[in-house]
């Protein structure tokens, strides 16, 4: 739904008059208001512009205070000069109605007449859009899902008009750093409940702009509600001629500081309406002392590698000191104070001690792993800057080092407490890369053999963790400010499930790099890529998530990696800007207000060491039509939200169980809407109807049904299952669910003739058609890439011709393509312009690095080239990405649609 | 040894730079530290430029420049002469690489934190009193460190507040005198009426009736 009938109770509390506002900036008196904005709604107080421009145009009208005040002349900017540094109240009152006149005027809206609900067809023709029935529109079930909907944005957020105190394109919050599963909240939870429908939040806290976007604006200085906390946004409320300020969230009036309208450094007047905090959704603040509890942290970072014979013999540790070192420059090390360690772990620890301004590393090695200690009490937590020297010369030898280790097993736990003791209290990251099972020391892990409980009710077991030791251990260090990163590296047994618990309660990260070997090129660029990036990427360090909510609302749980210190408090030691968060949210009590906002406020120290406020404010419309709730539901955000929380169950409870909640869910949400909003309400239908809004909702939970992480069946390794759980929990629905879920399919051999090309306007790179996810789409003459993030696979048919060929990869025929695992060439060398012959390498090229900005470059996915008459394994990969289709434990769309039928008209969920 | 610095602008106590303090010993200086800022926000321009403060098991020694003030924490035994030795280098460096960017308004909460690598190696050079650079530190007689002023943190930080205690004590006591010497002319008052009013009244009733008497007679 588009338009003004989502919210037409809001729309009808009007008390703004445009033509009014107007005429106050001209020097026209304006004709007497039709009511006076004291008339105003109670709860309802007039905007500013509203009630203080009416002081300053009338004289005496709304506050006394302001009238006083000399007029302005209309529009001349600091037309009153305040009396002197001693700034005397009527000055301050002057400087209100000054400031409240350099506000733009608002262009002229079109009427909105006081009304009821009762008035939305009339509301709607006024305001030139249309009938508003395409917006309500129902589809009905069939055959293919509707693919290209996939990429269509959230329905639109229609804010009442006046919601926002200051006509900005920048107060509505962009969905990839806040969104809302419903864009219009029923107003009673009695209404929630009969739509069925999940309500919750997704927020991802650190989003970093993208390109050409840009940077968050830095407001000058911190205004909270006294009450509850809230920082200003755009959203509140002036009343009393500017004076003070309504808290949109609790609604107190709190005084508006002198600052506002007025600069004491130099002495000028400032005008409020240009403040950050007032124009954008998304502002940040730098903090002042009383919010730092020590001097912001340098970013550290402690690796800890496994050296043992498991991981020396797939090559990892070299692979990942000649990662470090070409990545040094990246670290993050803006006031030259990062600190770096190194660990090596086998079934002894060592520990290797620089000298500032050395080039001899030194290495020392504790086997005395019982009651761990640091053999040096300086120098092992190195700097960066200072150390420069040794530390590449440690990371050039590391490989030589350890190439003949045949020590077998591997001591992390001590490892993890000797750095918790080297971290103290200054905090940091510890970055485990694992490639064998801890079994030495307190926590060691007993390896679970898995082989013949895949598949069966025992194979939630596997997915717990073995012992408690790394949980606690984790908490504790969250309150040190430590996190973890988490990477397993090679196909040893690792349990997954045990160490990675280390990341979970700590914001820190998995991967998981199951065919690594050192021979292998597109695995070690991949790794390479990934993990540079990754310690290369500007984190949030020691910080804390607060989420506020209007009154009325309350968040009931939360899905991530983080620990959870109180109610509305997430901690986390390191937050990354490609994790999201998830909150289920409850209507705890009746909504009355037509808007309802929520806040989450992110302190942090950035890797600059600066301290700051991150403030991100939503506002969604409320409603009390269920058919306005149906059409204007976010079904990426819906599917994101209940994919997180499906997976979350899978790790407390059966992933049977995971499964069959989702699907429940699902069935719930379609049988809610038959009976309440279409005209079978009653009785059996033929065809299933969703509205247009939630039309993708079969194919997402079909999608997340058959994603690595939830997967029936005994083909899924636990590992690849467990860093899947995490992947699917930390990211945000712009990586997570799209292409992460719900892969991208295209045809390559039929592109148009824009496909591949940057876009005339915007310069970003024109994708061609999506294609639906089954095996019908694979032509047997063609080539098709199908990308799903962190993997994308290169299909040839039996027919495909040699010329697409050799125009793709420089092969005379299908025959001559190595089957397997590739980095996919770019034959033009990097150049701007497609070398001869290669136009379609070129474009394609250019296909695959746009999909890759779209994960915010998260990946650097390996390509498989899958023949289609080729190697049975990756052709298996290839068939469980392709969700639409039916394989051994899901049903194919069509199918589970018809399950979905069955047991609505059944009655039976 | 010096346990922690702490660096922090004159005018209005705005923490500059600090160290970060990797020893487990952090949480036990988490009272000395907030003494340290009770210090900076006492401080003002007209405070002694070198002062050396007794608290507890450390001693707070600070120095001020250029409206700066650099403050360290250290332990008892360590030499004084040392101590200000150390702080005079860091206010020579941190006056040149930053000086002048001291006095803007708009500074953030520790804004040259990256200051805090020139202290942890200035710091791990007077870390042993005893090493042979130090040694001759001490013997040169480079400051007289006799003449700083060494106070207790307990009259510094109660000082100011018992002042003002006597001071509205006083103001107290003598509205109270007031008070009293009101009181009590009153109850003499009271005391006289009681005494001899009765008396008063029938001499007076007498004599107005001798008078009426005289009058119509």
């Amino acid at each position: 739904m588009q338009d003004g009938a989502a919210v037409p109770a809001a729309a009808s509390r009007r008390r703004l008059y445009p033509d009014q506002i107007a005429s106050a900036y001209s020097s026209q008196r304006p004709p007497p208001p039709p009511q006076g904005p004291q008339n105003a709604p109670q709860g309802y107080p007039a905007a500013p512009h509203g009630g203080a421009d009416a002081a300053a145009g009338q004289g005496g009208f709304f506050v006394p205070g302001a009238a006083q005040a000399p007029v302005p002349a209309p529009g001349v900017p600091g037309a009153v000069s305040p009396g002197g540094y001693g700034y005397p109240a009527a000055a301050a009152a002057a400087a209100a109605a000054a400031a409240a006149a350099q506000q733009p005027s608002i262009a002229p809206q079109p009427g909105y007449p006081a009304q009821q609900v009762d008035g939305l067809a009339q509301q709607m023709s006024q305001m030139g859009l249309g009938p508003g029935q395409h917006e309500f529109q129902n589809i009905a079930l069939s055959g293919r899902p509707p693919v290209a909907a996939l990429d269509e944005a959230p329905p639109a957020i229609r804010l009442p008009p006046g919601t926002a105190c200051v006509p900005s394109p920048h107060v509505l919050c962009p969905a990839n750093v806040k969104r809302c599963t419903l864009n219009a909240i029923p107003r009673t939870d009695k209404l929630l409940k009969k739509t069925k429908l999940p309500f919750g939040l997704l927020v991802t806290p650190l989003k970093s702009p993208e390109a050409g976007e840009a940077p968050v604006p830095v407001a000058p200085d911190i205004v909270r509600c006294r009450r509850c906390r809230t920082y200003i946004n755009p959203f509140v409320q002036f009343v009393e001629g500017g004076r003070r300020w309504k808290c949109n969230l609790c609604n107190l009036h709190n005084d508006v500081p002198l600052s506002f309208d007025y600069d004491t450094l130099t002495q000028t007047q400032r005008n409020r309406w240009e403040r950050p905090d007032l124009n954008c959704s998304v502002v940040e603040y730098a903090a002042p002392v009383e919010y730092m509890v020590r001097p912001p942290m340098p970013p550290v970072y402690v690796f800890v590698i496994d050296v043992s014979y498991a991981a020396v013999q797939i090559g990892a540790p070299g692979v990942v000191a000649q990662t470090i070192l070409s990545a040094l420059d990246r670290i993050p090390n803006a006031d030259g104070r990062t600190k770096v360690a190194f660990v090596g772990v086998d079934s002894s620890l060592h520990f290797f001690q620089v000298r500032p301004g050395g080039a001899e590393p030194q290495q020392f090695v504790v086997s005395d792993l019982d009651d761990v200690f640091l053999p040096s009490p300086t120098d092992l937590l190195l700097n960066l800057h200072e150390c420069r020297e040794g530390i590449e010369c440690l990371l050039a030898r590391f490989e030589s080092m350890f190439r003949t280790n045949h020590s077998v097993g591997n001591a992390l736990c001590p490892a993890i407490k000797a750095c918790q003791r080297m971290l103290g209290n200054l905090g940091g990251k510890i970055v485990v890369l694992q490639a064998s099972l801890p079994t030495v020391g307190e926590g060691k892990v007993d390896p679970r053999p898995e082989g013949k409980d895949l598949g069966t009710p025992r194979e939630s077991e596997l997915l717990r963790p073995q012992n408690a030791w790394y949980k606690t251990l984790a908490a504790d260090c969250s309150r040190a400010q430590i996190a973890f990163d988490t990477v397993f590296i090679g196909q040893q047994p690792m349990d997954v499930a045990t160490v990675s618990c280390l990341a979970r309660y700590t914001g820190g990260s998995v991967f998981h790099y199951p065919s690594f070997m050192a021979g292998r090129k597109p695995e070690v660029d991949r790794f390479s890529y990934e993990f540079a990036r990754h310690i290369a990427a500007d984190v949030g360090l020691e910080a804390v998530l607060r989420l506020r909510a209007s009154k009325g609302l309350r968040m009931t749980a939360y899905y991530g990696n983080f620990f959870l210190r109180s109610l509305d408090l997430l901690a986390l030691p390191s937050v990354t800007p490609n994790h999201g968060y998830a909150v289920d949210m409850e209507i705890e009590e009746a909504l009355t207000a037509p808007v309802v906002y929520f806040q989450t406020a992110l302190l942090h120290t950035t890797t600059q060491g600066e301290r700051r406020i991150r403030v991100a404010t939503l506002a969604v419309p409320t409603t009390e039509n269920i058919h306005t709730v149906f059409h204007n539901a976010d079904q990426i955000a819906i599917a994101s939200l209940l994919s997180k929380k499906a997976v979350d169950r899978a790790l407390v409870a059966k992933l049977e169980d995971a499964r069959e909640a989702l699907q429940h869910k699902t069935l719930e949400i379609i049988g809610a809407f038959k009976t309440e909003c279409t005209q079978s309400s009653s009785g059996a239908t033929t065809q299933l109807q969703l509205p247009r809004a939630l039309q993708l909702l079969p194919q997402l939970t079909l999608a997340c049904l058959k994603h690595t992480s939830l997967r029936a069946g005994n083909n899924t390794p636990v590992a690849a299952r467990m860093a899947a759980i995490n992947l699917v929990l930390t990211l945000p629905p712009e990586q997570g669910l799209q292409p992460y879920i719900v892969p991208r399919l295209y045809a390559l051999h039929d592109l148009p003739p824009q496909a591949g090309h940057p876009d005339e306007q915007t310069g970003i790179t024109v994708l061609p058609p999506r294609l639906g996810l089954s095996a019908e789409a694979l032509a047997p003459h063609g080539v098709f890439l199908l990308h799903a993030g962190h993997d994308s696979f290169l299909w040839f048919g039996r027919g495909a011709s040699p010329a697409l060929c050799r125009a793709l990869l420089n092969q005379p025929d299908v025959g001559a393509i190595p089957s397997g695992v590739i980095t996919f060439p770019d034959l033009s060398g990097g150049a701007d312009a497609p070398a001869e012959g290669f136009e379609l390498n070129f474009r394609v090229t250019r296909i695959l690095r746009r999909l890759n900005e779209l994960c915010h470059g998260l990946w650097r996915p390996v390509t498989f080239v899958c023949k289609e008459d080729g190697e049975p394994v990756i052709r298996l990969m290839l068939a469980q990405r392709l969700v639409e289709d039916m394989d051994a434990a899901a049903p194919s769309y069509q199918q589970f649609l018809g399950q979905l039928r069955d047991k609505i008209n059944r009655g039976s969920f | 040894m010096v346990k922690s610095t702490i660096i922090a602008r004159v005018a209005d106590g705005l923490p500059l730079a600090a160290s970060m303090d990797d020893e487990q010993a952090e949480s036990e200086l988490a009272g000395y530290k907030s003494q340290a800022k009770a210090i900076f926000k006492k401080l003002n321009a007209h405070s002694e430029a070198m002062c050396s403060i007794e608290s507890g098991p450390y001693f707070l020694h600070y120095l001020v420049d250029q409206g700066v003030c650099y403050l360290c924490i250290c332990e008892r035994g360590f030499p004084r002469k040392l101590a200000f030795s150390y702080l005079d280098e860091l206010s020579r460096e941190f006056y040149m690489s930053y000086g002048g960017e001291v006095e803007k308004g708009s500074l953030r909460p520790y804004a040259f934190i990256k200051f805090d690598t020139f202290i942890q190696k200035t710091r791990r050079i007077y870390e042993d009193s005893r090493t042979q650079q130090n040694l001759s530190k001490l013997n040169e007689d480079l400051r007289d460190v006799t003449q700083i002023m060494t106070k207790n943190m307990e009259d510094l930080l109660w000082r100011g507040d018992s002042l003002d205690r006597m001071n509205t004590m006083s103001d107290s006591l003598r509205s109270e005198s007031e008070k009293y010497r009101k009181d009590a002319w009153k109850l003499r008052v009271q005391g006289l009426v009681m005494k001899y009013g009765i008396q008063a009244t029938i001499g007076l009733v007498f004599v107005v009736m001798l008078y009426l008497l005289f009058r119509v007679f």
